[in-house]
């Protein structure tokens, strides 16, 4: 049942009509994406009603491709050309992704992956788009018209370069990224607005390829991350695996083929599935070569194959728990998250080491999407104001390279993000001119053991002593969890800045080039795209400076106003135009005139905040700052 | 709007809307961040300009500085000192030599660990320290006002906090491998 749409969904410039955005959780097994319609959050099915995409794309013929199940079902005959599991290949190395025996074929880049299809080749990045873009298609048929964004969610633990990735393959989706939000927050957001809960719980995530836990704190609308922690290649995946290796070494294999492997690993994904409900499960694989592995598997015998593996995810929540300054006594509940979640020795294991049963009233595959989709809604100007807020936290730590191949931490992981931090170095030979900057990330000592971020270089530094020069880095990372690094030399004022992503990811000049390369983007639509990106950009800037005027015209003088007004009629207008510059002109010159005002806003939030009062907490020290000092 | 604007570089306390002092009321600081975070953050800006939004990373990150430095009570104490003129992360002057004396012993002590329970004791024993020079830091910083004195005190919170980092490491490594 379709509700009339009256204007130009993206293009809106009503200041209350609802405005079309998703959530979609990109997952390495399967992905979903989900939108709040009348009030309450679900997940959209495709046409044949299915909501669950495997996240699995066959490239078939120049051109064309199958997805989801219908990828899936080639697993089996096309293993090079069905790309499963690409999540794991995100913003990883070559090296890093040496232990996964992936059936299809991975080269090496330039550091980089590529999946060599006979077809062609593809980075991990275009395989993400054609999924988010069939999911964004689905739900532009579904919600009738363009979105204006999405939130897509990743991993907690993901690094920096498989964050950055993700928001590459968004982009080459066509897809407005909102926010980059972590799983398990976003599965909180599920469970906390769901059932108006209160306290610290702990969301157990254990996906098809990795595993997340995360400690948030829940008060008053206010979803605060205190720890995260977890295995970005640990998840389902290696159960079947597990199973697969425990079966070849029993049977004395030796020689196994891509195909044949394919094959047991999807039989032992079914013996994993059956064995959640069941005491046993039969596992028959008959092989072309004529060998067969056919018996039955108790779940005693699973459980002892996968000790280990789950015995790294209770390591992972002890850990996280430390981080957040926490005892098992500290946690009110534990939310299971993931479709891995539904095996008994998982559930089993949590329960003991939390000694509590764990919430799993949500559908575990839905409840990421879910969530994402309600903080989507919330990004997109459609919830009021002080619903929801999201304090995230950075999952791991970011530094430089130091002298002798040693890590100096700037930001220490679960720092609450936005977050900056400037640190600062100096010359070490007499009239070094040039300064190399290695962004690292991890907990490690040695830099060599942590994953590199980028590199770049400070130049044109004034020669002087060595010592004498006060080399300022500044790290700041950004609500999404991504980062800018800044390097100048406070005596002169020379600087280098960078938004990180080159070593594992991709450049701009890529993306660009890929978005013209996708047949779907031609060089005129390109040029169409960019006009209508700034005339959704000024409209966006004229709702929100007429917004804010509504709110707090006390904070204009007379004249202001006027001018404000007269600018805002002008790109009004300009929105109109097929000017591409002037539209851009216009915008520049709305933002120059507001500045102060939008300063004077957040002076006014601000004093709001401090004098504000809510029912849950206690008296504050007002006006005690002043006096004090 | 008789009052001077907040600006990013007040200090933390006055960001806070808290007394310049040591004593700090726990519930009132996560309240007030809670509140400012609310107002402040990019994810409320997430329709704005990007005038605006940078406005908004801005303050979301000085306030988590802000609350960051506040909840830690060394920190705390630190950054009093720095706003009376003090420097306990420069130069270190003369530690007192019962200090000293102390780090040795307990150098010492923790060569000759080879348990956790040998390893949780000692930590619980420079904990105890830790918390009778934050005691002492205390009286400095409210009833004394003295930023020299509760100089001295915050080098050598410094040197016991560093040692108690170590101590925390070698305890994850030893849990880990059993």
């Amino acid at each position: 049942m379709a509700l009339l749409q009256i204007a130009e969904p993206g293009m809106s410039t009503a200041p209350h009509e609802h405005r079309l955005a998703v959530g979609i959780d990109l997952g390495t097994t399967h992905s979903l994406v989900a939108s709040v319609r009348s009030g309450s959050a679900e997940c959209l099915p495709d046409s044949s009603g299915r909501v669950i995409l495997p996240s699995v794309v066959r490239y078939c013929e120049t051109g064309v491709k199958n997805m989801g199940e219908d990828a899936l079902a080639c697993a089996d005959t096309d293993p090079f050309n069905t790309v499963f599991s690409v999540k794991r290949l995100m913003g990883r190395g070559y090296k890093d992704v040496q232990g996964l025996n992936l059936p299809y074929r991975v080269k090496d880049s330039g550091g980089m992956v590529e999946i060599e299809t006979d077809h062609g080749t593809k980075s991990p990045v275009e395989v993400s788009a054609d999924i988010l873009r069939t999911l964004r298609k689905r739900a532009e048929a579904t919600l009738g018209g363009d979105l204006v964004g999405a939130v897509i969610t990743v991993p907690a633990y993901f690094d920096e370069a498989q964050r950055q990735a993700t928001k590459d393959a968004a982009q080459l989706a066509g897809l407005n990224v909102l926010r980059l939000i972590n799983e398990p927050t976003a599965a909180a957001v599920a469970y906390g607005l769901d059932q108006k809960v209160q306290g610290q719980f702990v969301v157990f995530d254990l996906g098809g390829g990795t595993f997340d836990v995360s400690i948030l704190r829940l008060q008053a609308g206010v979803f605060e991350v205190l720890a995260t922690g977890g295995d970005s290649a640990l998840g389902g995946d290696d159960f079947d695996r597990a199973m697969a290796d425990h079966f070849i070494a029993t049977h004395g294999f030796k020689e196994f083929n891509p195909q044949q492997r394919s094959r047991l690993v999807m039989a032992c994904r079914r013996v994993k599935e059956q064995i959640s409900h069941e005491h046993t499960a039969f596992l028959s694989v008959e092989f072309k070569s004529g060998e067969t592995i056919a018996e039955t598997v108790t779940a005693d015998q699973f459980a002892e194959i996968v000790a280990p593996l789950v015995k790294r995810t209770i390591q992972a929540a002890r850990k996280t728990l430390r981080d957040a300054g926490l005892t098992i006594d500290d946690i009110d509940g534990v939310v299971l998250v993931g479709g891995s979640t539904r095996m008994p020795v998982v559930r089993n294991a949590v329960k003991a080491f939390f000694g509590k049963d764990p919430l799993v009233n949500l559908n575990p595959d839905e409840v990421v999407a879910i969530g994402a989709a309600i903080q989507a809604d919330t990004l997109a100007g459609n919830r009021s104001e002080d619903d929801l807020l999201l304090l995230d936290v950075i999952p791991l730590s970011l530094g430089l390279e130091t002298m002798g191949g040693l890590t100096e931490r700037v930001i220490n992981r679960n720092s609450t993000i936005p977050v900056a931090r400037a640190q600062e170095f100096t010359t070490f030979k007499d009239g070094q001119t040039a300064m190399a900057i290695h962004v690292v990330q991890g907990e490690r000592e040695l830099v060599s053991e942590n994953r590199s971020l980028a590199r770049f270089e400070l130049r044109g530094i004034p020669p002087m002593v060595a010592g004498a020069a006060r080399i300022r880095v500044t790290f700041q990372v950004d609500a999404d969890g991504l980062l800018e690094v800044n390097a100048m030399e406070t005596g002169s004022g020379v600087s280098a800045n960078i938004t990180v992503k080159p070593s594992y990811g991709l450049s701009d000049d890529q993306i660009t080039g890929m978005l013209k390369n996708s047949f779907e983007f031609a060089e005129a639509d390109m040029n169409a795209r960019q006009l209508r990106e700034q005339q959704v950009e000024a409209m966006r800037l004229v709702e929100s400076v007429e917004a804010a005027i509504a709110k707090d015209a006390d904070l204009l003088q007379a004249d202001e106003q006027k001018a404000i007004n007269a600018a805002l009629k002008t790109l009004r207008e300009l929105a109109q135009s097929e000017d591409l510059r002037a539209i851009e002109k216009g915008i520049e010159e709305l933002s120059q005139l507001t500045e102060d005002f939008a300063a004077r806003r957040m002076d006014a939030g601000i004093r709001k905040a401090l004098t504000g009062k809510t029912l849950d907490t206690v008296s504050t020290t007002l006006g005690g700052a002043s006096s004090n000092r | 709007m008789s009052n001077p604007a907040i600006t990013l570089s007040d200090s933390d306390f006055n960001i806070f809307g808290l007394p310049c002092q040591f004593e700090l009321d726990s519930a009132a600081l996560s309240a007030s961040y809670l509140r400012l975070q609310s107002q402040t953050h990019p994810d409320r800006f997430a329709n704005s300009g990007s005038q605006e939004k940078r406005l908004a990373v801005q303050w979301a990150t000085r306030i988590n500085e802000a609350y960051k430095r506040l909840q830690n009570p060394m920190e705390r104490a630190i950054y009093w000192c720095e706003l009376n003129g003090e420097n306990p992360r420069g130069q270190q002057s003369k530690l007192p030599p019962s200090l000293l004396m102390q780090q040795m012993e307990w150098r010492e002590a923790l060569e000759e660990i080879d348990g956790v329970g040998d390893l949780e004791n000692l930590l619980d024993e420079v904990a105890t320290e830790k918390k009778r020079c934050l005691d002492l830091i205390a009286r400095q910083i409210d009833s004394e006002n003295n930023a020299q004195a509760a100089n001295g005190t915050a080098q050598a919170l410094l040197f016991i906090d560093k040692f108690m980092i170590e101590l925390t490491r070698k305890l994850e490594q030893l849990e880990d491998a059993s």
